[in-house]
């Protein structure tokens, strides 16, 4: 079955042509056979009757004379029909009274005398009439004739397969025509498919010969072309469209790296000049520290040789000048001091670990009282608090923010000063209160200038560079610092140390 | 025998201050001044205007700031201690400076002791005074290699 199927078309429809005229004819062949046998043995039966009677009539005067030499020339009439191959008469007894037989000697046994009917002995017809006079019975015919049935058949046979050879050599041809016109247009299609397979051409059409199914195919393949063909064309749009987006996307990227690039060199530029900066801050901060200092300790130094050896050669206005000169130079020594603490704490690198803040706030406090004997600040210091921070850094920023808070307290009697911690927005923020002379918010934004202070030297002492060195540390910690304050109701100072 | 103090200083003012201090810390030793590293040098090592003499007395203590013209105090330290002569005398740091790189360089090349002079002068003063008291009196100094 499966051969059958890969088939060609071509020998599909000569197969169906060949295989349909072949069954047509042979049957058609067969019954016209069949039926003109039928029709030839009956024909041959009236007509061998037909003679039988006529040599019956001629021979009844025959035999109603005993002249069997008559009868025997009557029935020798037969020679004129070869086909016979023997006859008799028989008398009314039944015995024979003339015989016949063909002349080329293949004769045959005649039979007993019977009743009038026919019967077939092979190819053979075997006739028996009966031979009447004056409606008398005197006797009988008998006659045997080869109908040469076969010879009939095989000739309409040979008819019928020359019929037939040609009925297929016709088929062939029609089929041939025919299947040119079936699988010309399905050839078509296919070249079609493959021309557009190979060229990714979908503009091709395959060319509509028939309103056959062929054709309905043809269309509808024309049809799923133009679909394609749509359809690539978006497809080659969304792909233009792509690559257009594809190629911004890069350029994009390489902006990106070459602004990278740039912005690497300019970071490298930046980080060159604040190195070359903090170098020519480190270099400054030294020529301060020994340079500057070099002078005032002259100054320091001979004024109070000054003092102690010549005090007695100078009057009061004098000394106390004198006196001023030494103040100022201290103060210019502390003022230096606290410069170069501020220089370097911008400088120095911040290595945190844990701190344990309210130890090292106890001990700050310690040691402004031991400083400080004769004021009588209270210190309230939270316990266990902690952060993770430089602990010499904070250190100084604990110095500066307690220390500050008991010098602006310093001249109440009930002087208090608390450490803390507290949170806000989920933050944890210390604190620095104190119930000292506080300050007008309306300055709180210099508190953290450096050399900035809100009050004068006389009134408290410092050099305004403290806050401002608080602040850095905890900005250098990512923190923030702020006050709150209010003249006359003291001052809170609240800072973070971001983990 | 006294004691000789060297004293490396540049500042006159410091160096008068310096003398004075000591002076009237009643430290009777002989001061010997040099103005730049080199003049130190030549001093220690018996070079440059001290050659030919006899071999220098080694100070029992040398007082020694770092910021020097020519030579500074840094490299007189350590030129001091390459010597063997001289690798064992005391050296004090007597500096302006209290820059941590200073503090820890001078104890990196073997400073015995690191002062920074105090602004005020009776603190300069009793430092002068406790340093005088503590290397020339209290110190044991090292030894006199015998020949």
């Amino acid at each position: 079955m499966q051969r059958l199927r890969d088939l060609s078309i071509r020998f599909k429809v000569l197969g169906l042509i060949a295989m349909s005229s072949f069954l047509s004819l042979t049957l058609a062949g067969a019954a016209m056979i069949v039926y003109d046998l039928v029709v030839f043995k009956r024909t041959s039966v009236d007509e061998l009757t037909v003679q039988a009677q006529v040599l019956g009539a001629i021979s009844s005067a025959a035999l109603i004379f005993n002249d069997p030499k008559a009868a025997t020339e009557y029935l020798a009439t037969l020679r004129s029909r070869p086909s016979i191959v023997c006859a008799a008469i028989y008398a009314a007894d039944g015995k024979v009274f003339a015989s016949y037989q063909r002349s080329d000697g293949s004769g045959c046994a005649l039979p007993p005398a019977q009743a009038d009917g026919n019967d077939m002995l092979g190819d053979d017809l075997l006739l028996f009439k009966g031979i009447s006079h004056n409606r008398e019975r005197v006797g009988s015919i008998f006659v045997r004739q080869t109908l040469g049935r076969t010879e009939r058949a095989l000739g309409y046979t040979g008819i019928v397969a020359i019929v037939l050879l040609g009925a297929l050599v016709l088929g062939v041809l029609v089929s041939t025509a025919m299947q040119r016109a079936i699988t010309k247009p399905l050839l078509g299609i296919a070249e079609v498919a493959r021309g557009v397979t190979e060229r990714r051409d979908f503009s091709l059409r395959a060319v509509k010969e028939s309103n056959d199914e062929v054709g309905l195919m043809t269309e509808a393949f024309n049809q799923m072309l133009a679909q394609i063909e749509r359809s690539a064309a978006e497809l080659g749009r969304a792909n233009a469209q792509l690559q257009v987006e594809i190629g911004e996307h890069r350029q994009a990227r390489e902006e990106v790296v070459a602004l990278n690039a740039t912005l690497e060199q300019r970071v490298a530029q930046r980080t060159q000049a604040l190195e070359l900066a903090n170098k020519e801050l480190e270099s400054f901060s030294y020529s301060v520290s020994h340079d500057l200092r070099t002078p005032l300790r002259a100054i320091e130094g001979f004024s109070s040789v000054l003092m102690r050896d010549h005090a007695d050669r100078l009057d009061e206005r004098g000394r106390e000048h004198l006196q001023r000169v030494r103040a100022a130079t201290q103060r210019m020594g502390r003022l230096i001091d606290d410069l170069l603490n501020l220089a370097r704490t911008m400088r120095v690198e911040v290595r945190r670990r844990d701190v344990k803040l309210s130890d090292m706030a106890s001990s700050v406090a310690k040691e402004i009282g031991d400083a400080h004997p004769d004021r009588a600040v209270h210190f309230d210091i939270a316990p266990n608090l902690n952060a993770d921070a430089d602990p010499q850094l904070v250190r100084i920023v604990l110095d500066n923010l307690l220390g500050n808070a008991a010098k602006f307290s310093s001249k109440r009697n009930d002087a208090r000063v608390e450490f803390g911690c507290a949170l806000q927005n989920g933050e944890r923020v210390y604190y620095v209160r104190d119930n000292g002379v506080g300050f007008d918010m309306a300055y709180a934004n210099k508190l953290f200038g450096a050399f900035q202070r809100l009050h004068s030297t006389k009134e408290f002492e410092g050099t305004g560079i403290g806050l401002a060195n608080a602040q850095r540390i905890v900005a250098r910690h990512g923190g923030r610092i702020w006050a709150e304050g209010r003249p006359g109701l003291g001052a809170t100072f609240f800072f973070t140390l971001p983990t | 025998m006294p004691k000789i103090i060297l004293l490396v200083e540049d500042n006159p003012d410091d160096e008068e201050l310096t003398r004075m201090a000591l002076e009237q810390s009643n430290v009777a030793n002989d001061l010997v001044v040099a103005h730049d590293g080199v003049e130190a040098l030549d001093y220690v090592f018996g070079t440059g205007p001290h050659a030919g003499g006899p071999p220098p007395e080694l100070p029992a203590v040398i007082l020694l700031d770092l910021k020097l013209p020519r030579i500074d105090g840094l490299e007189v330290l350590q030129r001091i201690r390459a010597d063997e002569r001289t690798k064992r005398v005391p050296v004090v740091v007597l500096t302006s400076s209290k820059e941590e790189q200073d503090v820890l360089d001078s104890y990196g090349f073997g400073a015995n002791s690191y002062i920074r002079k105090p602004v005020e002068f009776d603190k300069f003063f009793d430092a002068t005074k406790q340093l005088g008291m503590y290397w020339l009196v209290l110190n044991e100094i090292v030894p006199k290699p015998s020949h």
